[in-house]
């Protein structure tokens, strides 16, 4: 079920009704048929892989529990492999078995195994990450395994973070399913709030973006750099807003029900310098890379600069697998990795002077690490390594500038021009002026005017055609 | 509940109210202030379009995308036969859009020859809905206050229809900045004020280098629904006994095999005896000079190219008139292609009406 359809609102009215109108004890259950149609409306024989993931790290977690030395070493991994070998074998399998065919073709040899044609769960990647935090953080001693089996499905299949996160932890997310939630008119309209800020994003900046991007995308071949280069700026607003409105949406849904969810992004156009960038954008994410695979590796054993690198490189690196089975995931996330550390060099040689005035430094600094996203951001868009190798190197070539292409209309590209503006001028206005408030102020009139302004922007300007949250595929 | 909790319900479906109540009155509002705007300024793609359904009188008529738009110069067509022509081909459309909106004019009367350029994809999975779209902007605004284009709503996009009816605004969606900035400002694909009958020039050119290969992913399924609305277009234009024929125009593309699509609409066009003249990656046309990009001729491409199908179809026009087998005219199935006993016979053919799904 998209979160932009109407399919969706209808859903969402009719469980909202239900969940307030039944008793606290009674609610967990709810929550949880809801989040079996929800997930079921994609394809609906796949809950039986979720439920198999759900079982094994619900076992795992009372079996941890109750162990003792190496034997909760062996329950956890027995936890990981099942979930990795579940993502693997429905995201990676081809991947790797196209690796094999190529490796023995140097050989003259066949590959006998075939690749498989099965379509991937939604938000595999996401859930079996929530799940595997779990396992974890329960092998850790931090969190004590949950008892009740529905409550423990419900944790991972909670429907507004089922398909695309924000990936919750346990600490974070296990308690409030038990915590009676009242309807509370303030909470109830900062959810809806955010739900409609997240609607906007997706529907009027994301996908009037994508009308663009994908136009010059889907035939790199056919345009000079500028319009190449042009795209992937635009590239970036719409994987944000497309991204961050699906959080919006997860986030504000939730909260209308009494639950509170991470944030998962934190105006990461507006930050200082890469790093920044690449921590405030999908926090979720990174925070679980940062908690499972960087700490762990980087503080066991002797501490030293070169392992810190490698951890770097290691977690984004996989993060870039993560996102895909595909050679420029593998390379935007190490290009990520290796940006982060030249960067962390950078800040070390070179100390700003201290007669430079602050603002300048912020825009420049702002602005070129923005720049510095658009390579990551090509890999991420490309078809192949093929189309992204074209798109460096026509963006690189001088030679190549072209003319600029505005889209079939041309009006597709002076909406991105101005829903981009819309979007700017908003996110700077909440990171530097967050006094100034819209769908929050204090003054009826300005907080309707604003909800209506948003109203009338989606209606007059949002783009309807049910396209998917750009982060389901992951 | 508590009480609190209903006191807090009270409150919100109250405030609720409120705020459907202004958003109805804004939607009406801002709705009646782009339908003033959007009626002023009728050029371009959208005069093009009315006239294509509403009054239209031309005695050729051609339909086809965003390449038919930049490569049928009426005035050639108008010159040469002494005929009228009109240009309906329109940005971003398919089939999808074409079988929809051709019927549509037949109502009104009808023309003596109808031209479908034809896309090396017309078929692929999903290259419908963009056309589907396009034909969904292009008539919401009207479905208030003309039946046929309601029903042509139903058809195609009901729940774009319910929207329509509830939101006034919604109607007019992506018109904005067409009607803001007005579409005869000059825009990259030339000026929509430009057009003449449907033609609308592009000047110079933007490419160079050798024609590239073709790259389209022919890996897609086939959209079925845009195979039987082919289909739907050719038994309705042949029922009316209105000659037809089908063209793919140039493209500045390294000659290609034939792409499902191809397969698929040459077995159709073969099963109802339509002629098919095939020009794309042509070598008499293969030169960047001709061409704004690789798959839009500029100007002097298009009135190069349309004097030559003009001579083309003339010839095939005359020998068909004597109903003779006009085959030796054909350049244009693929020598490999599939065999034309008949396909360029028009007298005496009684075109199959087959059932559409």
């Amino acid at each position: 079920m998209l979160f932009n359809s109407l399919t969706f609102i209808y859903f969402f009215i009719i469980v909202i009704g239900l969940y307030f109108l039944i008793p606290h004890k009674f609610r967990w259950l709810l929550l949880l048929v809801s989040s079996c149609i929800f997930y079921m409306d994609y394809i609906w024989y796949y809950i039986f892989v979720l439920l198999f993931t759900i079982i094994v790290d619900y076992f795992a977690g009372i079996f941890i529990e109750n162990a003792k030395g190496k034997k909760r070493k062996l329950y956890l991994l027995i936890s990981i492999v099942a979930n990795l070998l579940i993502l693997s074998v429905f995201k990676y399998f081809n991947f790797i078995n196209d690796g094999i065919s190529t490796f023995l073709g140097v050989f003259e040899m066949t590959n006998p195994i075939k690749n498989i044609g099965w379509a991937l769960p939604v938000g595999l990647s996401f859930h079996t990450f929530q799940a595997m935090s779990y396992t974890i953080e329960v092998y850790r001693g931090k969190y004590k395994p949950e008892r009740n089996f529905g409550i423990y499905a419900l944790y991972v299949m909670f429907f507004p973070q089922l398909v695309a996160g924000p990936i919750e932890r346990p600490q974070n997310m296990i308690h409030q399913f038990y915590e009676e939630k009242q309807f509370e008119y303030n909470r109830v309209v900062a959810g809806l709030k955010i739900m409609l800020w997240g609607f906007f994003k997706k529907l009027v900046i994301a996908d009037r973006m994508g009308i663009y991007v994908n136009a010059v995308y889907n035939n790199p071949y056919n345009h000079g750099g500028l319009t190449l280069f042009v795209a992937s700026i635009f590239f970036i607003l719409q994987s944000y807003c497309d991204f961050s409105g699906y959080s919006d949406i997860a986030i504000g849904s939730a909260k209308v029900m009494g639950y509170d969810l991470m944030e998962n992004f934190r105006r990461p156009l507006l930050a200082k310098n890469f790093t920044e960038r690449v921590i405030r954008w999908h926090i979720s994410l990174y925070t679980w890379f940062r908690d499972y695979v960087f700490l762990p590796f980087t503080t066991s054993g002797k501490k030293s600069q070169a392992k810190i690198f490698v951890g770097i490189m290691l977690i984004f690196t996989l993060s870039g697998f993560w996102h895909g089975p595909s050679f420029t995931y593998i390379c935007a996330g190490a290009y990520t990795g290796l940006m982060i550390i030249v960067e962390r060099y950078y800040m070390k040689l070179v100390k700003p002077k201290k007669w430079i005035p602050k603002v300048p430094l912020i825009i420049s600094g702002t602005i070129f690490s923005l720049l510095m996203y658009v390579p990551m951001l090509i890999f991420y868009r490309s078809l192949s390594m093929k189309d992204a190798w074209q798109i460096f190197k026509t963006v690189l070539n001088p030679a190549k500038f072209g003319h600029m292409f505005k889209g079939e209309p041309p009006i597709t590209f002076h909406y991105c021009l101005y829903v981009g503006a819309i979007l700017l001028g908003i996110e700077l206005i909440q990171e530097y002026l967050p006094k100034v408030k819209g769908l929050n102020n204090n003054n009826v009139v300005i907080r309707y005017s604003s909800y209506l302004a948003i109203m009338v922007l989606i209606l007059m300007i949002g783009v309807f055609n049910g396209s998917q949250f750009l982060y389901f595929q992951f | 509940m508590t009480a609190a909790e209903i006191k807090d319900v009270k409150k919100f479906f109250f405030k609720l109210f409120i705020f459907l109540v202004l958003l109805f009155v804004c939607d009406r509002i801002f709705g009646t202030l782009v339908e003033t705007l959007y009626n002023k300024r009728p050029q371009g793609d959208i005069a093009n379009f009315r006239h294509s359904v509403k009054d239209p009188k031309e005695d050729i008529v051609i339909y086809g995308s965003s390449r038919g738009v930049h490569t049928y110069v009426t005035e050639l067509f108008t010159d040469s036969f002494g005929l009228s022509c009109f240009n309906c081909s329109r940005q971003n459309s398919n089939i999808l859009y074409h079988s929809s909106i051709m019927p549509m004019a037949l109502t009104k009367y009808k023309p003596k020859l109808i031209i479908l350029d034809i896309t090396p994809k017309e078929f692929t999975f999903r290259s419908g809905e963009n056309s589907r779209l396009v034909m969904a902007s292009t008539i919401l605004p009207y479905v208030r206050r003309d039946e046929d284009f309601k029903k042509v709503a139903e058809m195609n996009f009901p729940e774009e229809l319910r929207k329509a009816q509830i939101s006034k605004l919604y109607a007019y969606n992506s018109y904005i900045l067409p009607t803001i900035e007005g579409l005869s400002a000059n825009t990259e694909m030339g000026n929509p004020s430009d057009v003449k009958q449907g033609y609308l020039a592009l000047r110079g050119t933007r490419i160079d280098g050798p024609p590239p290969p073709y790259e389209f992913d022919d890996a897609k399924d086939m959209d079925t629904f845009a195979r039987n609305q082919f289909e739907r277009f050719i038994t309705t234009v042949l029922d009316n006994n209105i000659k037809l024929v089908a063209v793919m125009s140039p493209l500045y593309i390294a000659p290609f095999g034939d792409t499902k699509s191809m397969v698929e609409f040459k077995k159709i066009l073969k099963q109802y005896n339509v002629p098919y003249f095939h020009y794309a990656s042509d070598p008499e046309f293969l030169k960047t000079d001709y061409f704004y990009d690789y798959v839009h001729m500029n100007d002097r491409g298009a009135r190069k190219f349309v004097d030559t199908f003009i001579v083309q179809i003339k010839k095939y026009l005359d020998q068909d008139e004597a109903g003779k087998n006009i085959l030796k005219f054909s350049p244009i199935w693929p020598q490999d292609s599939l065999k034309v006993d008949s396909v360029f016979r028009f007298e005496g053919m009684k075109p199959v009406r087959k059932i559409l799904e």
